[in-house]
């Protein structure tokens, strides 16, 4: 059979081009990326109450309008977005670390793979906001503490995915290879093995993003995310919802940009995962 | 005179993607009434894509850029896919090397020969049914009668391919093309799926194109071989004529290459002094 | 008296209820080219992956160089593993596909030599060398090189910590014929320069009758007949041998021939 030996340049811009969406969703992302980085230098007085222009409507001076404490809202998105995607990026980050492990081991391992992977099920078996809300009642809702619980209840489907990604490269030809060339199981699996799982990985990771702004969102919103004086989306949304027959905007807004980036980041895994499938395949 | 079964004129084959990357440089030949062709290279000389394309089942990435392909009279190039599916299993057939991507494995095999059978000929099931079973049969499956509601996987290898040769001849087609069809299989089973081809094959009139990369294999079966490298035809003889004196250095390297039951152990294979040109201009 | 280089004895194997290999005894002297010759299911692949000891007999023992080494612990095992290497079947799956041939062919040499930087590459283009590809190939990866290049750079691997004995499975069989024969002359002449033994598996009679010097044809899990070159392609031989030998396309190229000119 004739291979064909495609650049990978031109491999990339069919891709794009079969989803010409992710050059629009990676722009959101690097857009909203870049104004919550550099929140403190764009917006500097997030705080600052002004009394006299209490719950305004948006407007050429308040571009997001002002919220109940005359505060800017649209500087409130902006660092708000900050904890919002710090958050999401942290627990992705652990979702990672402990999921590889997780799986890796087990798709390697044939005695303790069946304990590893019935702990993976009952996780995800485990209804997100009872898990969350008995990890709050245990250890308090920080931030550090829901980077926590969102990486614990995203890594189960990392383990999975990594797990059979695993197994697969494990029955390989090279693999075969590696054994008898000496090489300890520890070295093929994290050296040889690892950079070859980890183009599944980077799919699977990039719609945990997406998953855990939306859980954040959702805990914050029932009140067991992040606590005032912090605030994320989710809590300004909470509060917006409280608020919502006064000033509409003050919902409508958090609303739409948790909309937007959790779309934006399912549009680039999906399209990730599409892209390295066809790279193996 | 007969008009040719097949008829191949300035034929080109490209990337869709890249104007620049040609695969098949202008190829031409015809295939005679009852002839067996043997279509001898190795990997990327082209073989496996131009019979593809004459079936007008190239990959979406791979396009025909000009020239001509006519089966019994019909041209393929450019042809749409209902139209050209009128013409595949009537006109021409084709065989494959692994017969698990050709057959469906959640359909018995009856049902899959019934299928192809009705996709052509408009009678009934029953009459259909039993077609498939003398089919399966004539290709030598054991007990058709029987077996005839088995699924692929319950076939061992050389039956499935058996099977693969009943659903491809099941309209009686002028042509078939047989892409490296034993090339999977045990040297004794390969043995035995070329008699049956043999024998079905002068049978039923049909002329073949034998694609492989085994120039003694298509030795043993072809009349006529036609030996491609990178995309161009360099050789074509009658069988004993290329195999006694090869007329391309090319060819003449394949044959020197070759491992016989007479080859001296005791000397290199490969006269170093032949240019063999290589995959990808990069030397194996 | 020279002693084998691997000895095999009574060796078994099974998966589950299917015997794969069924008492199978035969040794290999230093410096030949064994042939293992069976179709698929004969038990040949399973055999050459016994002596790398990468599956467990389940019964009989495998001695290399007079030491047993199936019941081995993994660590003294390490030590006997750079003495016998593997090229496999299909030479572009056979490499990582996310390393460097200079990382490929480098890996043994850091896991048996310690070797780093400059002192391991310089090895590595050394073995490219042995194997007549070009030093512009170290930053490469797999997919950009042809099969009979991954090929070759799959045997400089195998030749990294100077092993005295290569099994060599079906290690031309996914080859085109111009590619397997300069491999197989290679491979000769690699013998001739480093002493090497050969165990060639291999289900091409044609190609084992020129590597091979002494044969072993398999069926079903057993060996069916242990001889020297002459007389497994004579009609003396075992008679599945010789339905093996009629059945190559090289007797059946010549057969037909034949038939042919009867015919007419």
């Amino acid at each position: 059979m004739t291979t064909l030996k495609v650049g990978s340049t031109r491999s990339l811009l069919r891709a794009v081009y079969d989803q010409p969406s992710v050059i629009v969703s990676l722009a959101t992302i690097f857009f909203i990326a870049l104004i919550s980085a550099f929140s403190p230098l764009l917006f500097p007085n997030p705080d600052e109450i002004d009394a006299s222009n209490r719950l305004l409507p948006p407007s050429p001076e308040h571009w997001f309008g002002t919220d109940e404490l005359g505060r800017e809202l649209v500087a409130r998105m902006a660092h708000a977005g900050q904890l919002t995607l710090v958050i999401a990026l942290g627990a992705m980050a652990l979702s990672i670390i402990l999921g590889v492990l997780w799986g890796m081991l087990a798709g390697s391992h044939g005695w303790i793979e069946e304990v590893l992977m019935r702990t993976a099920d009952a996780i995800m078996a485990v209804p997100m906001i009872l898990f969350a809300l008995v990890f709050v009642a245990a250890f308090g809702s920080s931030p550090e503490v829901l980077i926590v619980i969102l990486g614990i209840l995203k890594a189960p489907l990392v383990a999975r995915v990594t797990r059979a990604s695993t197994m697969v490269e494990l029955a390989s030809d090279y693999a075969r290879g590696l054994a008898v060339i000496g090489l300890s199981k520890g070295r093929i699996l994290f050296a040889e093995i690892l950079p070859n799982v980890f183009p599944v990985i980077v799919a699977v990771a990039t719609l945990n993003i997406a998953s855990a702004i939306m859980i954040e969102a959702a805990l914050s919103f029932i009140g067991l995310g992040v606590q005032p004086p912090l605030a994320s989306w989710g809590t300004l949304l909470k509060i917006g919802y409280s608020l919502i027959y006064q000033a509409w905007w003050y919902a409508l807004i958090p609303a739409i940009a948790i909309t937007i980036v959790i779309a934006a980041f399912n549009d680039v895994g999906k399209w990730l995962e599409r892209y390295l499938d066809r790279r193996v395949a | 005179m007969d008009k040719p079964v097949l008829q191949v004129r300035e034929l080109r084959i490209g990337l869709r993607d890249d104007s620049a990357v040609n695969l098949v440089h202008g190829v031409n030949f015809d295939i005679a009434r009852g002839e067996r062709v043997g279509l001898v290279g190795e990997s990327g000389s082209g073989k496996s894509l131009l019979s593809l394309s004459i079936m007008g089942l190239q990959p979406t990435a791979i396009e025909v850029r000009s020239g001509s392909i006519r089966v019994s009279d019909h041209e393929v190039v450019g042809q749409n896919e209902k139209y050209l599916d009128t013409l595949r299993g009537r006109t021409m057939s084709m065989i494959y090397q692994d017969p698990m991507s050709s057959l469906n494995p959640v359909r018995s095999v009856g049902n899959q020969i019934v299928e192809a059978i009705r996709a052509h000929d408009s009678g009934s099931r029953a009459v259909a049914r039993r077609v498939a079973i003398d089919l399966l049969g004539s290709v030598g499956v054991r007990d058709p009668h029987r077996t005839v509601d088995n699924y692929p996987h319950e076939f061992s290898g050389g039956m499935r391919q058996r099977v693969m040769i009943a659903m491809a001849i099941s309209c009686e087609p002028k042509l078939l093309l047989a892409d490296e069809p034993t090339t999977a299989l045990d040297v004794t089973t390969q043995a035995k799926i070329i008699e049956l081809l043999d024998d079905l094959v002068d049978q039923r009139g049909m002329s073949v194109i034998f694609v492989t990369h085994d120039i003694a294999l298509a030795a043993s079966f072809c009349s006529r071989i036609d030996v491609m490298r990178e995309g161009e035809i360099v050789e074509t003889q009658p069988t004993a004529k290329l195999v006694a004196a090869p007329r391309h250095p090319y060819t003449n390297a394949l044959l020197a290459a070759i491992c016989t039951f007479d080859t001296d152990p005791n000397r290199p294979l490969l006269s170093p002094i032949v240019d063999t040109g290589t995959e990808g201009g990069n030397s194996a | 008296m020279i002693e084998p280089i691997v000895e095999v004895e009574g060796l078994v194997k099974d998966f589950g209820k299917v015997r794969a290999v069924d008492d199978v005894s035969f040794s290999i002297m230093p410096g030949e080219t064994f042939g293992l010759v069976g179709e698929s299911g004969s038990g040949k692949s399973t055999i050459a992956a016994m002596l790398l000891c990468l599956e467990t007999p389940t019964a009989g023992s495998i001695n290399f160089d007079g030491t047993r080494i199936d019941t081995l612990s993994p660590r003294k095992l390490l030590r006997y593993r750079r003495r016998m290497q593997l090229v496999m079947q299909d030479p572009i799956a056979s490499l990582n596909r996310s390393k460097t041939i200079e990382q490929i062919i480098g890996l043994p040499l850091s896991v048996h030599e310690s070797l780093t930087g400059d002192s391991r590459r310089n090895r590595v283009l050394e073995l490219l060398d042995m194997v007549a590809l070009p030093g512009s190939l170290l930053g490469r990866y797999p997919h950009e090189l042809s099969g009979g290049q991954c090929q070759r750079v799959s045997i400089a691997r195998s030749l990294a910590v100077s092993p005295s004995f290569l099994v060599l499975d079906e290690a031309v069989s996914a080859v085109d014929v111009l590619t397997q024969a300069q491999i197989l002359n290679l491979l000769k002449a690699l013998q001739k320069e480093f002493g090497l033994t050969y165990l060639f598996v291999s289900h091409d009679l044609a190609v084992v009758r020129y590597m091979c010097s002494r044969i072993a044809v398999m069926r079903g899990g057993k060996i069916l007949e242990i001889s020297e070159r002459e007389q497994v392609f004579s009609s003396s031989a075992h008679p599945y041998t010789q339905e093996l030998v009629a059945a190559s396309p090289a007797s059946l190229a010549a057969a037909v021939q034949d038939h042919r000119k009867e015919k007419s």
